[in-house]
């Protein structure tokens, strides 16, 4: 507090805002409504879902099976188009996981606690995301069963180490350091709530694993105070880490010699797009959760607003970035540079270049206004097209780039066949079939954290303890009871 | 030894924030305390130091990066530099990406580590919960029932003031594992040694790997790919044979055929149609040439030329010396041919001289007649 | 403003501060006489250096504002009082370019005009349209930055908590207009400094070096006004802690930028993309490469990593004077090389100049600074500010 007395003018009334959580919930509240999912048997619904998910899966598995077997031949690549769908793919999933790093790690540095009811599933979103993104390098090599190769192995080939200086082999480090550190941060995330599992939940395989993974959890505050430092630690760790991903990716590209990959505001506006196409991603999946699991509580207008707030941020960054390379284009005055992206805009793929334009920069405008934000159906709608455009971002940036290169006599097409499409459908199979295991066997949202939050909005205030505020005293299930004779009362 | 702790439950966070300020002020000694989420300012309240994982986590990170660059610079650098795009060998910026991503994979999981090594959490661990409703909502004060500052009237005011909901008093046993725990831990680790040596005898057996077969091969990478050999006959070539014949008029690399017959009409076309390939007073020419005529030339021609080498002193036919008026006028090409073909008791070099040693020798003989007679020379052209 | 007199600014302009303006005056006179081709470009940079630091202001205004960041209410009158470069040096860059065109040279020897998109670079560096847009970037900013502070200020005496939300639509609106004229801005004035270049991420760049130099500013203003009294009681270890962190994450972003476009250029190899580096590898320049690299990034990441030293608020303005004199020299490696060519051209000139322009803007601040209360005593989130270094 001030040293000086100082009182705060009139005017200057705390303004309030709606809660984050709504209802009212105690703590015990949200330990038995987010127990009880696990409890439950699973609805028709879900039911439908997953074997929706798993039968579009198991489609991508045979495709990839078939490719497998058969040689890359089975894809629509050719000698000017050396990448396609498989990379466009690739750069499209490790994206969508960066909203996963943003919401848990940068989002928890900058104390912004609406994250605390949708870390738990964008975190879980980043780590399906990274493994379906991991399929599709390892799945180009050709021969899958030498992806051992691309690590740094004392071997009989002299040893022949790596190359370091290859972008393609920074990727690996970055791809296997993120999915790690991932699945690192989401599992101590998911520690408390898993001892609360293990604590409340009746029976039932969730228990045994929630009792096996728990590690011996007993919320001792000595166990906590160090906790939080792991965390935060953890998420300052993520925060660079997660930059540098995308930037890697952006790499692949950039440090080649090919006009419109090699661009020095790549690293950045990768990443930027990364975030964009992620958080969209994250809408769509919070979305649903909310509707089928009943979540409307936990995910209210507090959570859904400030993630549009950045999908139109991150969305305006990413129009900057396709002016600056477009105008950059003009400016530098080199044909080659000028020629790629015109070509771009107008050539034979300027649809896609269209659809891009359309779902990235124009759609996420709608979302200034706030009565479009409060309704939920267009927001999923937006979240959708997002996706959609940032898909043909991607697209754009590989296709269009190699279809037309210095060489008009190397000048050619591409097209997809049946076995790339049954590809990327099987990848959002795998991810969806992830996802909706996550939702049946770990707690969706964290509940130690949104205990936290849960008096954030309401008036009573915490700080205030040095005089004990009467508080509701839970239902009188505890007895007064006295262990064994001598002290204790 | 063993230790009474007493155990308060208490419903809110503003009640168990308070009951520690307050147990603290009276010196009573707070154990520990148990608690559904992170509360804000308890750690000041417990008085707990900081922790000093940050600096495990900085060590790593420090460490990781150092080594990883150093062993980046090892493999390109020393072990086996490969070119790549005419990049450096010491290509530092190319290297700060991977060493990035090992310090970051390295610090943290160290750091997780740590902090379970620490807190002593590890799979399957049984938890040691004071109260159920410690993972719920409710928060526990441990006390140690000790100490002169333990009465257990004022105890009992103090949690009374902040509304508990429990008290639970509890006999615990030293934390050191017990003996019974100890040999069924060695017990356990026993039985695991004996399932995996039987596991792993009982499956050599029923495998029987028979060392006179080759191993089972998994992709075997094209080491074995269906081919003809050079000598085979060969169905798919209407001449049956595998090693093709080269096409007619073929030349080998390196060959320059010289369509001249061992005739002295065709050494004098040859001295008027071939020229030297080089320029005959070439420095290099002539050193070359020298090690040539030393080696091949010298035996009859004799070291300066004169035609007095030790196989004419002893009564070979001597060859004319090299500085003869008739010697000095015939042309490079002429002298090409000889070197080549023979000319009377001469023989032919052209099995044991490459072209461009004649041509080499040539213009050593040319620098002996220079140098025996240089005013008058002239001869060479 | 009566009623909140203990939030006046009651420091005094110190005295050594009209002594540097003096010397800046002199140097830059002396300087324009007996070597233009050197001071020249140095008063473009130092016009840029301190519109910058204006800007940088705004910027940060803005920020909080869209992003309802109530921690730092309390301080926010600091970069407001920044804002008042803005035109200074907004003046300054205006003076330079109609006094001096030929510091660009494209403005004297142009390429041929060539056909279709290829001449797209000549019409775009022409001097009148040059002019033209230089005015408008600055107008529009300069009209932003006055309608945010002067709604800001109003809200001392009313107390409408409708201003807040005005600025907070102003400020998003600023953010777009920001985002679609800095990079092109600055593509203007300093990339076509050497006009066959080009760089697509030299806009995010020069963001990033702007906006730490404003943030290193207001930290050592906040802890020196918080000493000198006017924020004292008011500003807590929370702010410093939160400036701090900022500061670190910036610098780190900086560096990231700064890596990115270096070593792009070094990894693709391109003869037009390379001379850039080049020209600042050479003989004396390598040294002033790599001390850039320390100043802005080595140096204020390490002293700034652990949470105490943040704190401090001797350390933390430390590190924010390294990180002003990295600003300066990173500047000067992006203004100079062109046309000191490979002699070292740091002297008397440079030097007397950089002073000039740092008291300027010390002078310019506290002129702003005196008008209007030192913390925002209208703005309804200024108690939770408070509350925030409890």
């Amino acid at each position: 507090m001030a040293e000086r007395p100082f009182v705060p003018s009139a005017a200057g009334a705390v303004v309030s805002r709606p809660p984050l959580i709504r209802g009212n919930k105690t703590a015990g509240d949200v330990t038995r409504d987010i127990t009880r999912l696990l409890e439950s048997r699973p609805t028709a619904l879900w039911w439908f879902a997953f074997l929706m998910a798993f039968s579009i899966f198991a489609l991508g598995a045979l495709a990839v099976g078939y490719q497998t077997a058969v040689g890359i031949g089975t894809w629509g690549l050719n000698r000017t188009v050396g990448w396609a769908f498989d990379i466009t793919n690739f750069v499209f999933w490790i994206g969508i996981g960066h909203a996963g790093t943003l919401i848990s790690a940068i989002l928890f540095l900058l104390r912004q606690r609406w994250r605390t009811s949708v870390n738990r599933s964008a975190e879980a979103m980043t780590i399906f995301a990274v493994i379906c993104a991991g399929i599709f390098p390892v799945i180009h090599m050709g021969r899958p069963w030498l992806a051992y190769w691309l690590f740094p192995i004392p071997n009989t080939r002299g040893p022949l180490w790596v190359n370091y200086k290859s972008p393609l082999v920074w990727d690996a480090f970055a791809i296997g350091t993120y999915f790690t550190i991932s699945l690192v941060f989401w599992y101590v995330g998911l520690m408390p709530d898993l001892a609360t599992v293990r604590d409340h939940v009746r029976s039932g395989l969730c228990k045994r694993l929630a009792a096996f993974f728990s590690l011996g959890w007993n919320g001792s505050y000595r166990t906590w105070h160090r906790y939080e430092v792991v965390y935060l630690l953890l998420a300052g760790l993520a925060t660079p880490l997660v930059v540098s991903v995308h930037t890697i990716v952006s790499w692949d590209f950039a440090t080649s010699v090919i006009p419109g990959w090699h661009t020095t505001i790549f690293p950045p506006y990768f990443v930027a797009g990364a975030i964009f196409s992620g958080l969209a991603m994250v809408l769509t999946l919070v979305i649903i959760a909310r509707k089928t699991m009943h979540l409307e509580d936990y995910i209210t207008q507090r959570h859904i607003e400030p993630m549009c707030k950045l999908v139109i941020a991150t969305s305006g960054i990413v129009a900057m970035a396709y002016l600056t390379e477009f105008f950059t284009a003009l400016y530098s005055a080199n044909p080659y540079e000028q020629f790629a992206f015109l070509n771009r805009a107008f050539g034979p793929m300027g649809w896609a270049y269209a659809i891009m334009i359309l779902c990235n920069v124009l759609v996420p405008q709608l979302l200034w206004s706030s009565k479009v934000r409060s309704n939920l159906a267009v927001v999923f709608v937006i979240s959708l097209l997002i996706n959609v455009g940032m898909w043909f971002e991607r697209f754009i940036i590989i296709v269009t780039s190699l279809h037309r290169d210095y060489l008009p006599s190397n000048w050619t097409s591409y097209r997809p066949t049946p076995i790339e499409v049954a590809t990327l459908a099987g990848s959002f199979g795998l991810f969806f079939t992830l996802f909706l295991l996550f939702c049946r066997f770990l707690p969706v949202i964290a509940m130690a954290e949104v205990k936290g939050v849960l008096r954030e909005g309401h008036a009573t205030p915490v700080e205030s303890a040095a005089v004990p505020v009467p508080e509701r005293v839970e239902e009188p299930a505890l007895v007064y009871r006295q262990a064994d004779a001598g002290a204790g009362s | 030894m063993s230790q009474r702790i007493l155990f308060g439950v208490f419903a809110s966070e503003a009640d168990i924030l308070g009951v520690v300020r307050a147990a603290r002020e009276e010196d009573l000694k707070v154990l520990d305390v148990y608690s559904p989420y992170a509360v804000h300012g308890l750690d000041q309240a417990l008085g707990l130091k900081p922790s000093r994982l940050p600096w495990v986590c900085f060590l790593v990170a420090l460490i990781g990066a150092v080594v990883k660059l150093w062993f980046e610079y090892w493999t390109m650098v020393v072990s086996w530099p490969v070119n790549v795009g005419g990049k450096p060998w010491d290509s530092l910026p190319a290297f700060v990406p991977v060493t990035f991503e090992v310090m970051v994979l390295s610090s943290g999981l160290s750091t997780v580590f740590a902090f379970l090594l620490i807190s002593r959490l590890w799979p399957g661990r049984r938890a040691d919960v004071p109260h159920p409703k410690v993972t719920d909502d409710h928060f526990v004060i441990a006390l140690e029932e000790s100490g002169a500052a333990f009465d257990p009237g004022r105890v009992q005011r103090l949690f009374e003031r902040f509304h508990v909901v429990a008290v639970e008093e509890r006999l615990v046993e030293e934390t050191r594992p017990s003996e019974r725990s100890r040999k069924m831990s060695v017990r356990t680790l026993n039985i695991a040694l004996v399932v995996l040596l039987v596991g792993t005898l009982g499956l050599t057996w029923w495998l029987r790997p028979d060392p006179t077969q080759l191993n089972r091969e998994f992709m075997p990478e094209m080491v074995r790919t269906p081919r003809y050999n050079a000598f085979e006959p060969n169905p798919n070539f209407p001449d049956g044979k595998t090693l093709r014949s080269p096409v007619p008029g073929t030349i080998a690399r390196g060959m320059l055929p010289i369509h001249y017959q061992a005739t002295p009409e065709d050494a004098l076309r040859a001295g008027e149609e071939l020229k030297a390939p080089f320029a005959l007073n070439d420095e290099r020419a002539i050193e070359r040439g020298a090690v040539v005529y030393a080696n091949f030339c010298q035996a009859c021609h004799g070291p300066t030329g004169r035609g007095d080498g030790p196989v004419a002193l002893r009564g070979f036919p001597a060859p004319p010396p090299l500085m003869t008026d008739r010697v000095l006028k015939m042309k490079d090409g002429q002298w090409f041919h000889i070197v080549t073909y023979g000319q009377g008791k001469m023989p032919a070099y052209a099995a044991q001289l490459s072209p461009e040693d004649r041509w080499n020798v040539i213009a050593y003989g040319r620098a002996l007649q220079r140098r025996s007679a240089p005013p008058a020379a002239g001869g060479s052209q | 403003m009566s009623p909140h007199q203990e939030f006046e600014l009651s420091v005094e302009t110190p005295g050594c501060l009209r002594v540097l303006l003096a010397v800046g005056a002199l140097s830059a006179l002396l300087g324009l006489v007996l070597a233009p081709a050197r001071t020249w470009p140095m008063l473009l940079l130092a016009s840029y250096a301190l519109m910058g630091f204006g800007l940088a202001g705004v910027v940060f205004i803005a920020i909080q504002y869209v992003a309802g960041g109530h921690w730092s209410v309390a301080i926010r009158r600091i970069p407001e009082a920044m804002t008042a470069a803005l035109p200074v040096g907004g003046i300054g860059l205006l003076a330079v370019v109609l006094l001096r065109p030929s510091l660009y040279a494209w403005s004297s020897h142009l390429p041929e005009p060539a056909e279709g998109w290829l001449g797209f670079k000549h019409a775009w560096l022409s001097y009148p349209f040059f002019l033209a847009r230089t005015l408008v970037y600055l107008l529009v900013w300069t009209a932003f930055a006055r309608a945010i502070v002067r709604a800001s200020r109003q809200q001392d005496s009313t107390g409408d908590p409708a201003l807040t939300h005005r600025n907070a639509r102003l400020s998003a609106a600023f953010l777009v207009i920001f985002g679609l004229t800095f990079w092109l801005a600055s593509f203007d004035w300093v990339m076509s400094l050497e006009p066959e270049w080009y760089s697509t991420i030299f806009g995010i760049y020069n963001f990033s070096g702007m906006f730490l130099g404003g943030l290193a500013a207001m930290a050592v203003l906040v802890v020196w006004l918080e000493k000198a009294g006017p924020l004292a009681g008011v500003v807590g270890p929370q702010h410093r802690l939160d400036l701090g962190r900022l500061i670190f994450a910036f610098s780190t972003f900086w560096m990231y930028i700064w890596f990115s476009q270096y070593m792009l250029i070094w990894y693709a190899n391109f003869p037009e993309e390379t001379s850039y580096f080049i020209a600042r590898r050479g003989p004396y320049w390598t040294t002033l490469f790599v001390l850039n690299v320390f100043l802005n990034w080595v140096i204020p990441f390490f002293v700034l990593t652990p949470r105490a030293n943040k704190q401090n608020p001797r350390v933390l303005t430390s590190a924010s004077a390294v990180i002003l004199l990295g600003r300066a020299l990173d500047l000067f490696l992006m203004f100079m090389p062109p046309f000191a060519g490979n002699e070292f051209a740091f002297g008397i000139w440079e030097a007397g100049i950089l002073l000039g322009a740092f008291a300027l803007f010390l002078h310019v601040f506290l002129r702003a600074a005196r008008q209007a209360p030192t913390v925002p005593v209208g703005d309804p989130f200024l108690y939770e500010s408070f509350q925030e270094h409890g």
